[in-house]
């Protein structure tokens, strides 16, 4: 068993170190760190941005692309965390308190180094997890009939209640929403058109991509205003490397960040944020220098990051073995998975296992190319945070344009882009998250589909998922996810303040 | 030009009223669609022999939406004279409505003028009338964005973007 992985490990490894995928990694590190770095585009409607230029390239090369995007993101957040003291996306947002109070003792680019180092140890180490449950988990595909995989839609959705944030009612509007938008277009079993408007267009449905370039990019640019500009503070090359002390400090606090980043990636329906601010809660409970945190510690900085990069790591696991996106960066990346004719989950393994095994190998090389690039290229990251917001502003606009019509090379998808726009930003103005809609909107039509088909083998029979122990099981769990609210079941305060939901 | 930059008039009523209207109005909407689509789901046919229709989950979907906006207004009657504190903020509602309309004015016109003409103009507009950047500085940027990322795109990456279809753009291969 364990030599029939690490075989198809080495496989993984043979693809996923060919010329072409390792330029891709590349660039996907580097493009997620633009990404990470860029106030206005967060890492949603960035990996969303950069599906249509993958989409000519083979199932590999693609994902192997967005993944080191999506984790890439994380990295580039933690730079305008410690020298702008803005977090770049939110799950960086504890790391500004250390990390900031390290700049202005000038020693940022130890911050840097620390959090890369600490991000290298926590993606490795949540990769290993997803190596060893991916086998166990991947064998159940041949035992998952489209009741098995309506049970796994349900648990899916069912976590939109923890995604919910301030108000359950608002949130199930919005995953209702998502839902409807996915109603759209040819009706996956009977092939009749649903509310196309007589449109041709339409009868493929609603780009997906469009829909997330509008609700997380657009509507963004449409609510900031053009804020004051600050310049960062540019640590020289000598100020990079780290003292012995250093090293020895971070050591216990990149361990704690590792462990609980990686569980709660595990957990669906956990945002890195929570798992960045429960690390930093851990060192201030643990460490041997908890009363110097907050002004410039290394646990403070070690730590979230470590946590941060082994959640978005961790997460990945969910998706691959059972289909189930865990965040909304996770059900982008899922959008891109199927419109590469992959299916994340179970049947991933046993029908392309190829491909799954090399976008795991995968992510050991785009750990390590960001731990070797990133580091260096703190010069050209500051130097683009230099750039006045309003050109970035003009050129975000330009870049919204070009990824909506390159959907289908249509001006189509680009007025879909601005009509959600506006609709993504009434929702943020009326406090209706968009979290929900995302994950309904890439899972609802999986979930209508098996949910039909298993209705087409029982002749109309609702039996065939009380009869099928999988079944019953999965859907007694996400029913309980379902119903948790009125468990009263106590939720982190971390979870409460979420920026993610 | 002042007024597109600068920050928008107060309203005369208080924070919480104006979210109330937008609520409302949000909740009438839904409304309106949800009937919209039980109407059109009874039409796909709901139940057939061998179980669930085309309009099957349309259907239910329309049901919890009416429901769950009920349930919104209720909350927001409840809330309404409540806690001002809930409000985003200020926000540049005309800068935002230019933006929309610039975008839309682009994407109208970018299948006759062509991506590079089309997006040097937008990008003009956005750097020197909305971001007041200086005459070189926006041009430059408006060049390399749209001939430029045309290129890129049309050269280098193998993205096609559209060419002009009007003369006498078309003349000059733009």
């Amino acid at each position: 068993m364990t030599v029939d992985v690490i075989n198809e490990l080495l496989g993984g490894f043979a693809t996923a170190l060919s010329p072409q995928n390792l330029l891709f990694a590349l660039i996907g590190c580097l493009l997620g760190t633009l990404i990470g770095v860029l106030p206005g585009i967060g890492p949603v409607a960035g990996v969303a941005l950069l599906i249509p230029l993958t989409i000519n390239l083979e199932p590999a090369g693609a994902i192997i692309m967005l993944a080191a995007i999506f984790y890439g993101t994380a990295y580039g957040g933690t730079i305008t965390s410690v020298l702008l003291n803005t977090p770049g996306e939110a799950a960086s947002a504890i790391t500004t308190i250390d990390g900031y109070a390290m700049t202005k003792q000038g020693r940022a680019g130890v911050a840097l180094t620390i959090a890369a180092i600490g991000s290298f140890v926590g993606g490795v180490v949540a990769t290993i997890g997803l190596v060893a449950a991916a086998r166990p988990l991947g064998s159940l595909g041949l035992k998952i009939g489209p009741p098995e995989f309506f049970g796994l839609m349900v648990v899916g959705i069912s976590l939109l209640v923890a995604l919910a944030g301030k108000s359950m009612v608002r949130a199930l509007i919005s995953g209702v929403i998502g839902l409807l938008i996915a109603m759209v277009g040819i009706d996956p079993v009977a092939g009749a058109p649903r509310f196309t408007f007589g449109s041709d267009r339409l009868l493929d449905g609603v780009n997906f991509v469009a829909v997330i370039v509008g609700l997380f990019g657009l509507s963004e640019i449409l609510l900031t205003a053009t804020a004051g500009h600050r310049h960062p503070f540019t640590p020289g090359m000598r100020g990079l490397l780290p003292t012995r002390t250093d090293l020895r400090r971070s050591v216990p606090a990149i361990a704690r960040g590792t462990g609980v980043g990686f569980a709660l990636g595990l957990i669906p329906g956990m945002t890195g944020s929570v798992s960045s601010l429960l690390s930093y809660g851990a060192e201030r409970k643990f460490s041997r220098y908890r009363d110097e945190l907050g002004s410039g510690a290394v646990e403070g900085v070690a730590g979230p990051e470590t946590a941060n990069n082994a959640h978005a790591n961790g997460a990945l696991i969910p998706l691959f073995t059972l289909g189930i996106p865990a965040s909304p960066t996770i059900a982008v990346l899922m959008g891109a998975f199927l419109q590469q004719g992959l299916t994340p989950g179970p049947t991933l393994f046993t029908e392309h296992s190829d491909v799954a095994w090399a976008i795991i190998a995968s992510l050991f090389i785009g750990n390590v190319i960001l731990l070797v690039l990133n580091v260096p290229l703190v010069r050209l990251w500051t130097a683009i945070l230099r750039i006045p917001e309003k050109i970035l502003t003009a050129l975000i606009l330009l870049f919204l344009v070009i990824g909506a019509y390159t959907i289908n090379y249509s001006v189509f998808d680009v007025f879909v882009m601005i009509l959600f726009g506006v609709a993504g930003l009434a929702m943020r103005r009326l406090d209706i998250p968009l979290a929900p809609l995302v994950l309904t909107l890439v899972l609802g039509p999986l979930m209508e589909r098996s949910l039909r088909e298993s209705l087409d083998i029982s002749q109309g029979s609702f039996t065939i998922f009380l009869t099928r122990p999988l079944t019953v099981g999965l859907l007694a769990i996400g029913a309980l996810i379902a119903v948790s609210p009125l468990l009263r079941l106590r939720k982190p305060a971390a979870l409460n303040e979420d920026p993610e939901t | 030009m002042e007024k597109l930059i600068g920050n928008e008039a107060v309203p005369k009523v208080g924070p919480t009223a104006v979210r109330s209207i937008g609520a409302w109005a949000a909740q009438a909407v839904l409304v309106v669609i949800a009937a919209y689509v039980v109407v059109s789901a009874r039409g796909l046919g709901v139940w057939l022999p061998q179980g669930p229709g085309p309009g099957f989950f349309p259907l239910v979907l329309a049901v919890a939406l009416i429901v769950l906006s009920v349930a919104w207004f209720v909350q927001t009657r409840r809330a309404a004279g409540g806690d001002p504190a809930e409000d985003g903020g200020a926000f540049p509602r005309k800068r935002a409505a230019v933006t929309v309309a610039s975008l839309v004015v682009l994407a109208a016109v970018l299948d006759f003028v062509g991506f590079q003409a089309g997006m040097l103009l937008f990008l003009l507009f956005h750097l020197r009338v909305m971001g007041r950047c200086r005459w070189l500085i926006s041009v430059v940027i408006a060049a390399a964005g749209s001939v430029g990322g045309f290129h890129l795109f049309n050269d280098f990456l193998l993205v096609p973007l559209p060419y002009a279809t009007v003369p006498p753009l078309t003349w000059l291969g733009v």
